[in-house]
């Protein structure tokens, strides 16, 4: 499934995610469509979508509206079926959903990140300056790439790496 | 592996998913006292209300049953189990034998001596007057009709359902009366100040309330059922009662043979004191998350999550239910209501609670100690998801959810 | 005394018995990734760096996890994870500085290193030394010794 990372040590909100987020779903600016949010100050941060292996709000959905859909990556709301109930805003651990509401014709739709299927690409995560966001293809991507990056780091610095447990050749000698 | 599964609502659904997902190959026999496929029962309300079409309710098609191999016996019941010989018998006089049993028999809505059909309510009739619960499609059905043509409604019972049912015949165009044995609505899932400020919205939207007052009698004339009489003396004209008094777990097909209390007794991987028959859903009886005594918490999420469990395990997978978590989530006319976890602070010390009004958005956080373990949310409830996994991750750090 | 899995990078020869002996003992099967302990290999260098959980003071894992999935056993030693309560949410994956927490490819639940409840199995079948099951103390002496060694001009 999708990984999207947080970082909200790096977020400096600026809201780029927010406004890109925005126009690639057709907003009129006002932010209404922007399924990504930031919050001024508290947790979480960055409100956005994990697409989550288990996703809560699949579990909770009471009309099948949200499914997980494992060819695409991602969990998907499908708006047509949505009541809006609710359900899932209260069971995302990330506040990443939100509710459409004053839709006319009908009641509130759930909102929520979609993983940018028709941009290929998450644009959020794209266009954040800072790396606050990031994305995966899949946790094995994610997990295969900050190993590889700490690996190399071991492999440089035999002997002086930042964790004591290891040891290397300008250790000298082979270990008692 | 044989399996059998008696009712396939949101647990027996799920768990037929889940098993499937492990062993592909076994037989698989599910048994459901409705003809048509699993829907969803949450979603009659807003059918009721006209927002969802009947084909809608639905949450699997026709051929999904014969899609994933599954042997489908609707419109039939489970009357009698013998653990020993491992079968179930059923309405049609078949008898299956199973490996693994799944008990997902869900449970009834509660009917109150006054509306029991001898009493003078002609409840399980199908006409659009009379006296009705809302648990079945077919309740559904009839209420709808009865709305639509025009019949005033009298709803009994201040809980979710009751006040999901007035919110949506308000949104028919029907004006109904909604009443409360407790002094205030939604008595179970809500503090009092959220009562009060959804009450009020209610009211303002056109359902009248009226609170402390229980039904003694239906009044029954020439035409059919004419209204109810009060436990106050008064009498109020309706042509429909609906009765949302709560519902009981059906218990009796392993009523004597496994550990019954209120519910099924089950453990964490939803089995019953029997190991090879498992229940889930609105049925099963098991500890909240905090590992405290053991309840029935009949809501969706918890069916569909225990049955999940239920499939993995009886198709030798590894799943864990991580335990009840009461909570409710609906939106009343326009303004959103959650509610999680305890929400009764007792009065001693280590209880508090923190809360937040701001016009008709409100938030109260109920802390034992450091840790948060229950909430109530109305208007702004954005930050529910976030609270309710502080609560279950032990109630800490709930300070920066909140935070303004 | 603590003991912790110490890796000697310059020591392993990328055999990846550690990574066949960890999935056999969690898993029942033989399958890298299914392990916890996984072997990076860097070709070009003839290099090979076994990566595993290093038992943070302060687990990334665990403060990003918004569920408490990511936790300790009672009484506080082996690090769990709480697959009833895990939502695949990879926030570990993304915390976790060296890459030590991946997902279970079938059950998408997070996976991490519980040194086998104290009988780690990488380190029984490490031939080359390059995982050991010895307290920081041990570890942390010798490079001490060589440091020193290192200042001295006699």
């Amino acid at each position: 499934m999708l990984s999207i990372g947080v970082d909200p040590g790096r977020c400096t909100r600026c809201r780029r995610c927010e406004a890109v987020c925005e126009m690639a779903h057709g907003g009129d600016g006002r932010g209404l469509e922007s399924r990504v949010r930031i919050r001024d100050s508290g947790w979480p941060t960055i409100g956005i979508c994990r697409h989550c292996e288990s996703a809560p709000c699949a579990d909770a959905c009471v009309s099948g509206a949200i499914r997980t859909d494992p060819l695409e990556g991602t969990v998907h709301i499908d708006a047509s079926r949505c009541v809006g109930c609710w359900s899932c805003v209260m069971e995302c651990p990330f506040a990443a959903i939100t509710m459409m509401v004053d839709v006319p014709g009908r009641g509130p739709r759930a909102l929520k990140c979609d993983g940018c299927r028709e941009w290929g690409f998450p644009l959020c995560v794209r266009y954040c300056p800072t790396g606050a966001l990031r994305a995966g293809a899949g946790a094995g991507e994610t997990s295969g790439r900050v190993r590889r990056e700490h690996a190399a780091r071991l492999a440089l610095l035999p002997g002086r790496g930042t964790w004591p447990a290891l040891r290397g050749r300008a250790g000298g000698g082979t270990p008692a | 592996m044989n399996y059998v599964v008696v009712g396939v609502s949101a647990a027996g659904l799920s768990a037929l998913r889940a098993i499937r997902e492990l062993d592909p190959h076994g037989d698989v026999t599910v048994v459901d006292e409705e003809t048509r496929p699993a829907y969803s029962r949450v979603l009659l309300t807003h059918y009721i209300a006209g927002t969802v079409e009947d084909r809608d309710l639905f949450l699997v098609e026709e051929e999904f049953y014969r899609k994933c191999g599954v042997r489908a016996l609707l419109g039939v019941r489970a009357t009698g189990l013998d653990p020993d010989g491992r079968q179930v018998d059923l309405t049609d006089g078949r008898v299956l034998r199973y490996d693994r049993l799944l008990v997902a028999t869900g449970a009834r809505a509660v009917v109150p001596g006054w509306s029991a059909p001898g009493a003078g309510g002609d409840r399980g009739g199908t006409g659009e007057t009379g006296v009705t619960g809302l648990r079945t499609r077919d309740d559904a059905v009839r209420i709808r009709r009865a709305a639509l043509a025009g019949h005033s409604v009298v709803i009994v019972g201040g809980g979710p359902v009751g006040v999901k049912l007035a919110c949506a015949l308000r949104e028919l165009g029907v004006t109904p009366t909604l009443l409360v044995g407790s002094p205030r609505i939604l008595s179970q899932v809500a503090d009092r100040e959220a009562s009060l400020i959804l009450e009020r919205h209610l009211v303002r939207c056109g359902v009248r309330v009226r609170c402390g007052v229980e039904v003694s009698e239906v009044i029954r004339g020439p035409l059919g059922t004419e209204g109810v009489v009060l436990s106050d003396g008064s009498v109020l004209p309706g042509r429909l009662v609906v009765v949302c008094k709560g519902v009981e777990p059906r218990t009796e097909l392993v009523r004597g043979h496994v550990a019954v209390r209120r519910g099924v007794l089950v453990s964490g991987g939803m089995q019953t004191s029997v190991p090879e028959i498992y229940a889930a859903g609105d049925v099963a009886e098991c500890p909240d998350i905090w590992g405290e005594g053991t309840r029935v918490s009949a809501i969706w999420p918890h069916a569909s999550r225990q049955g999940k469990v239920a499939g993995t395990n009886m198709a030798g997978g590894r799943d864990l239910f991580p335990g009840v978590l009461p909570r409710n989530a609906m939106d009343v006319l326009g303004t959103p209501f959650v509610s999680m976890g305890v929400l009764d602070a007792p009065a001693e010390g280590g209880w508090r609670s923190v809360s937040r009004r701001r016009g008709d958005s409100y938030l109260r956080l109920v802390i034992r100690g450091d840790s948060v373990v229950g909430a109530v949310l109305v208007g702004c409830v954005r930050m529910a998801g976030p609270i309710q996994a502080a609560i279950r991750r032990g109630g800490r750090g709930w300070e920066e959810v909140v935070a303004p | 005394m603590e003991k912790f899995l110490v890796v000697y990078p310059d020591l392993c020869t990328g055999c990846r018995l550690c990574e066949a002996a960890c999935s056999y003992r969690h898993e029942g099967v033989y399958s890298p990734s299914l392990s916890r302990v996984r072997v990076v290999k860097f070709e070009d260098r003839c290099l090979s760096v076994p990566v595993v959980c290093n038992y943070c003071e302060q687990p990334p894992c665990e403060a990003s996890c918004p569920t408490g999935a990511m936790s300790a056993a009672p009484d506080g030693r082996y690090a769990l994870v709480r697959e009833d309560r895990c939502i695949g949410c990879k926030e570990c994956v993304h915390a976790c500085p060296l890459g030590a927490v991946h997902l279970h490819p079938r059950s998408g639940v997070a996976i991490r290193c519980d040194l086998c409840r104290g009988d780690p199995e990488c380190v029984k079948v490490c031939t080359a030394g390059a995982l050991r099951y010895e307290p920081l103390e041990a570890a942390v002496r010798e490079k001490r010794r060589a440091r020193a060694a290192s200042l001295n001009p006699a």
